[in-house]
This record gives C-alpha cells, sequence and structure tokens, in this order.
C-alpha cells in the first residue's frame, strides 16, 4: 500500500485491514496496491466508463423493496436476538468497564490492606440450584460468582488471543495482592475483620452486580468445563466474531487461564477456547470461603 | 421488536429520532428503537446486498446476519460514522464474507437465476446496449448481468459509488479500504462491465 492511499484513508477505522472484527461489529477489508492509472480513469472517465455509470446508475434508479418473506425472516431474527439481549442485559444495567478496572489499578495498596485483612470470597463453589415447578432441576444453570471476582464488560472482539490474554492480565493484575507495607495503624485497623478483595473505595463493585445474574449463568457452564468457580478471578462480558461471548479468567497456584465460551453458554456447551496467561509476580490465588 | 417495514407514510407515524438517537435508545433499552432503524433502511441495505451478491438467498441471508449482528454490537457503535454507513458496511462485508465462502463452491450458471422474482437479478435479456441519453431497459439489465460476472470487490465498489451514488469517501468507509482503492476497483470494473458489454455485443450482432 502507498503512503498516498494510507494517507487518504478515511478517519476513525475500528477494525483492520486483515478483515478482522472490529468492536462495533463491522469488519475492514484489505487495500490493494495503487492504481495511478485506474484512478485517473475514475476521475475522468472515457466513453466507455461513462456509459457503464450511467447503465449502472439507471439500474439502481430502480426501487427494490424488502420482499415480505425476507422481511418476515428479518422481523422474527431480530425478535429473537431483541429477546436474547434483553434476557442477558437487564433494562438499565450498568457495568464496571476495564477502563474504569484500569483507572483502579493505582489503588493496589488499598487492596492489599484489604487482603492482608483477609479475603472472604462468599459461597465459592456454592451451586445455585434452578427451581422449576417447585422442583430442583437436576443440573445447576446458575453458579454463585465469588464476591472477589470481577464482573466486567469490553467492547473488544476476543477472536485473537493477544486479546484474551491481554485482557486476563489486566484482571489479574487488578487482582494481584501488592507488597504490603502497611502503616502500623492501618495494619491494625485491616486487621479488625474480614474484608472483601473489593476495596472499599471500589463502588463500581455494585453497578457490577447487575451483571452477576449472567456471569452466573456462565459460571454454570465453565464449572462443567472444569473451571473451579472459586478460583475464578474475573468474568468479562465481550464479543467473538461479533457474537456475545463471555472470558472466564481464573487462577490455581502460579497458573492462570482465560477460558472464552459464548455468552449464553449452558452447561454441557464447548468452550469457544481456552488460553493460558501468564500470573503477574506478587499475585494471590483467589481463596474462597469453602477452601476451593 | 417491531415488523420491519410499515411504518412511515401511510402507517405508523414516523419516529422524529434521528437514526443516532434511535441506536441509543436500542442500547439504553428500547424495544422498538432498533426496529424503526430497520424500517428505515431495510429496502436500501437489501437492494445493496442483492446486487452485491447477485443472489436473492445469499442477500436474505446476509442483511439478516449483519442486521442482527448490528443489533447485538451496537452498544459498541461509537458514532465515528453516520448509522446508514455503519449499517452498510456490515451488510456489504457480510455479503462479501458470504461470497468467500461461496467461492470454494461451484458458482452457479447464471442463467439459472431466471425469472426467480421481480427482485431478483435480471438474466437472458436482449443484448441491445444503446448509448442513448436514457438507458434501455434491456440495456439496464444487460449490465446487471454483467456485472455478477465481476470480482464481489469490484462489484460492491460500484453498487455503492455508481449505482447508489455514495460518495466515494463513504464508500471507502463501508469497504474499508482506502479512497484509491475505491476509485480504482470502481475504474476496473467499469472497463471490465464494458468489455463484456462489448462482447455481448458482438455476439448479438452475429448472432
Amino acid at each position: 500500500m502507498s503512503e498516498d492511499e494510507e494517507r487518504v484513508d478515511p478517519p476513525a477505522p475500528r477494525g483492520d485491514r486483515a478483515g478482522r472484527a472490529a468492536e462495533d461489529g463491522s469488519h475492514r477489508g484489505l487495500d490493494e496496491p495503487a492504481d495511478p492509472v485506474a484512478e485517473a480513469l475514475f476521475d475522468a472517465p472515457d466513453h466507455d466508463q461513462a456509459r457503464v455509470r450511467e447503465l449502472l446508475r439507471a439500474e439502481g434508479a430502480r426501487p427494490l423493496t424488502l420482499p415480505d418473506d425476507v422481511a418476515a425472516r428479518l422481523h422474527d431474527a431480530l425478535a429473537a436476538a431483541q429477546a436474547e439481549r434483553a434476557e442477558r442485559e437487564p433494562a438499565g444495567a450498568t457495568v464496571a468497564s476495564l477502563a474504569a478496572a484500569r483507572g483502579r489499578r493505582g489503588r493496589r495498596w488499598q487492596r492489599a490492606l484489604a487482603v492482608a485483612a483477609g479475603v472472604t470470597v462468599l459461597a465459592g463453589g456454592a451451586v445455585a440450584v434452578d427451581r422449576l415447578g417447585g422442583e430442583p432441576a437436576t443440573t445447576a444453570l446458575t453458579e454463585r460468582v465469588p464476591a472477589s471476582a470481577k464482573v466486567l464488560e469490553t467492547g473488544q472482539d476476543v477472536a485473537n488471543v493477544a486479546v484474551v490474554r491481554d485482557l486476563a492480565e489486566e484482571t489479574l493484575d487488578d487482582a494481584v495482592v501488592g507488597e504490603p507495607e502497611p502503616a502500623p495503624d492501618e495494619g491494625a485497623a485491616a486487621a479488625t475483620g474480614p474484608r472483601l478483595l473489593s476495596a472499599p473505595e471500589e463502588p463500581a463493585a455494585t453497578s457490577a452486580e447487575d451483571q452477576r445474574p449472567a456471569a452466573e449463568r456462565v459460571l454454570a457452564c465453565t464449572r462443567e468445563l472444569g473451571v473451579a468457580t472459586g478460583s475464578v478471578v474475573s468474568v468479562t462480558f465481550a464479543a467473538f466474531r461479533g457474537d456475545p461471548a463471555a472470558v472466564v479468567v481464573h487462577r490455581a497456584g502460579e497458573e492462570a487461564e482465560a477460558v472464552v465460551v459464548p455468552a449464553d453458554c449452558r452447561p454441557g456447551d464447548e468452550p469457544i477456547s481456552r488460553v493460558d496467561v501468564p500470573v503477574p509476580d506478587g499475585g494471590d490465588a483467589p481463596t474462597s470461603s469453602d477452601g476451593s | 421488536m417491531t415488523p420491519a417495514r410499515g411504518g412511515g407514510p401511510g402507517g405508523t407515524p414516523a419516529d422524529p429520532r434521528s437514526d443516532a438517537e434511535l441506536v441509543a435508545a436500542h442500547v439504553a433499552g428500547d424495544p422498538d428503537a432498533f426496529g424503526e432503524v430497520v424500517r428505515r433502511h431495510a429496502d436500501r441495505l437489501w437492494a445493496v446486498a442483492l446486487r452485491t451478491t447477485g443472489d436473492r438467498e445469499e442477500a436474505a441471508d446476509a442483511v439478516q446476519d449483519a442486521l442482527v449482528s448490528a443489533l447485538r454490537a451496537a452498544d459498541r457503535f461509537r458514532g465515528d460514522s453516520a448509522v446508514t454507513t455503519w449499517l452498510h458496511r456490515i451488510v456489504v462485508n457480510a455479503c462479501l464474507d458470504r461470497a468467500r465462502r461461496r467461492a470454494v463452491r461451484p458458482t452457479r450458471p447464471l442463467e439459472e437465476e431466471v425469472g426467480a422474482g421481480d427482485d431478483a437479478p435480471r438474466t437472458g435479456a436482449a443484448l441491445a446496449v444503446v448509448a442513448d441519453a436514457t438507458p434501455s431497459v434491456e440495456a439496464r439489465l444487460d449490465v446487471t448481468r454483467a456485472l455478477a460476472r465481476l470480482p464481489e470487490a469490484q462489484r460492491a465498489a460500484l453498487v455503492l459509488v455508481d449505482m447508489y451514488d455514495v460518495p466515494v469517501a463513504e464508500a471507502a468507509e463501508v469497504l474499508g479500504v482506502a479512497v484509491g482503492t475505491v476509485k480504482s476497483r470502481c475504474s476496473r470494473g467499469r472497463t471490465a462491465l464494458a468489455e463484456l458489454l462489448t462482447a455481448r455485443e458482438r455476439a448479438g450482432g452475429e448472432g
């Protein structure tokens, strides 16, 4: 590609030139080598080109309306997608964004204090039993999200391994316990009782709660894939090639993994991908109340 | 979700909100907003898809896939471009994706598409390209038939720029390529079409 072509390319591309998906569901094509002769002909068409252009214009002027059968198909497909979306994202739901998570990274010392005081993870591995018609369902369709785990959302498409790793490292990094050297009084205050991993100054956890029902369904799926719920660090809602997906990051000791699944994954479904993730230095694995 | 068609003049009063406002409302949870966007642009998107794919079923699948994808990804639409540009981009990409997948399969002979319906690509018409200022129906049908023989990328560029008067810069954004690439594709496509039409003229003259 010539520099000239690069310069005149329209602004704000959100995909890439390899045809990968952009955040908004579109994707981009590939440029071709510059062809000055062809470009010049475009600007000053000869007789043949002008004739073809007129023919195309005339054909384009012929009105085409969406056929009724196609409109009906489209209506059904959009209604189904809308219903799925409404189920996944209840109206008014807000979630913590990765950008917000990044903005909190500077407060590690506060998290260190919280962890030094003892991390409480609620109900790791606990199974919420769905009741259908008053009877317990044979397969749990939800799995309670550990209180320490973050529920996030990103606009990124996770079709690329590097993107998955970056997302996972962000959340692992965010959960890393720093080297706590709290002031004596701070340490004493922190040691007075168990606190959540989320620092008191992170009210974003409140908004993340709205997405927890969806995350619970995802964790019921990943549990069947061998992911111990108590080891989950984060559940990030994203897209995989335009379709809703979730990235579950979990950690056991010095090993961490990101499991990418469809956002509507159900127990027994296959994962989209599994990616090993480097564990940042100084991190502790999450600890659940049941020791898992 | 409201039906994909039926609003506007003569039907339900048109929604006064702009496309961008409707997309924002959809993201905020308005269940009817995206349907209104679709209602406004479905015919045009259909026409572009049909011209780009040259196949009614492929066009229907492409439009459906694209609009479902747009509905799901609407919260990631940042308004850097017009809603129509965004929708065209997704539809055209869906068409090109299908064309790439179809490339590994044998292409149906053009003649099989005759009589598929009024909205199907026209084929089989008598050859009668004229240099008149108002192209004859036959000439228009011939150019559509020839268009189906072009590479998909050239076809998409011609459909947008020459057939539907989309500005080159906007077409570049829709196609995700440089402006110069769009011009080159259009120019090469016109040349190829002219050659195809000339060849048919000669064949018709001999027959």
